[in-house]
């Protein structure tokens, strides 16, 4: 696994979970410490094919309501 | 109460709050349901995604994810004093997922996650071309990935790279310890990554 302590905090950064002063830390760190911006660069790759898939795409529309009209689901009273 | 599926687009299930018979009372019902369309309209979104991947059925997943937010509504209040919102209700859903799951395999319908075959077209709706075509590739790669792992490292890697949740909140959420939990998300990273070299080394000679 990795050998430097802070990839986790790099992790969290590209997450965008660490707060201002955190965030400037390990962004001096990433400037010398080669294992870490590798780390960032992997982290960064993976979390984008997690990101960019739309919000719904992981499964496919088995009963897809195409002919009903479209009405405010709030409202829609529950006789299904 | 009859629900319908569609109603999950909204918190509709929730609306039975206002029920006129009970107006000028403030029922301790109303109270909960309150709490839980807070919870709702906060998580709904995410917990629908976590499901729809884990059960790769998206008329499932409408189910669990009502499911999950009718037993937070159980224990809105129980034992939960300042604890973290995201992995309790990540765990609940986890665990309408595996319940779910194991009712289809009794009943002879097992859940594969089907490699590949995944609805990209879902998302065709929003964004450029250029968008839409990065979106159905990740969706490939990431359904082909999340089909070779366990249920439990789908589960932790969904939860960090999907979800950005904390290692901590990972191991709370799956009940299991955080050098476990580094491992298992480690190993299941890989899979992703040769997933994806895979991918690479397919277009490659496609071309």
């Amino acid at each position: 696994m990795n050998t430097c302590a802070r990839v986790e905090e790099v992790e969290d950064m590209v997450l965008g979970v660490l707060g201002g002063a955190a965030r400037r830390a390990i962004e001096e760190h990433l400037a010398s410490c080669a294992e870490c911006r590798e780390a960032r660069a992997d982290f960064e790759e993976e979390r984008a094919l997690f990101a960019v898939r739309p919000p719904r795409a992981s499964t496919r529309v088995r009963s897809a309501p195409r002919s009903r009209p479209r009405s405010p689901p709030a409202a829609r009273p529950a006789a299904g | 109460v009859a629900i319908t599926r569609d109603a999950l687009a909204g918190p509709g299930f929730l609306a039975v709050a206002s029920d006129p018979r009970a107006e000028g009372r403030a029922r301790p019902e109303d109270v909960e349901r309150e709490k839980v369309a807070t919870l709702y309209a906060e998580h709904g979104a995410r917990i629908h995604r976590f499901l729809c991947d884990l059960l790769r059925d998206r008329a499932l997943a409408a189910d669990a994810t009502q499911e999950t937010f009718v037993r937070a509504l159980r224990h809105v209040d129980a034992g939960r004093d300042g604890g973290l919102v995201a992995p309790w209700l990540f765990g609940i859903a986890r665990n309408v997922s595996l319940e779910m799951r194991r009712a289809r395999s009794r009943a002879g319908r097992v859940i594969v996650p089907s490699e590949g075959a995944s609805g990209a077209e879902d998302g065709v709706a929003a964004g450029s071309p250029e968008r839409d075509l990065l979106g159905r590739e990740a969706v490939r790669i990431v359904g082909a990935a999340l089909a070779r792992l366990s249920e439990e490292r789908r589960t932790m890697l969904l939860l960090r790279l999907d979800h950005g949740l904390a290692y901590e909140e990972i191991a709370a959420t799956m009940g299991i310890s955080l050098a476990k939990v580094k491992v298992e998300i480690f190993r299941a990273r890989a899979v992703l990554r040769a997933t994806l070299a895979e991918y690479r080394e397919e277009e490659r000679g496609a071309r």
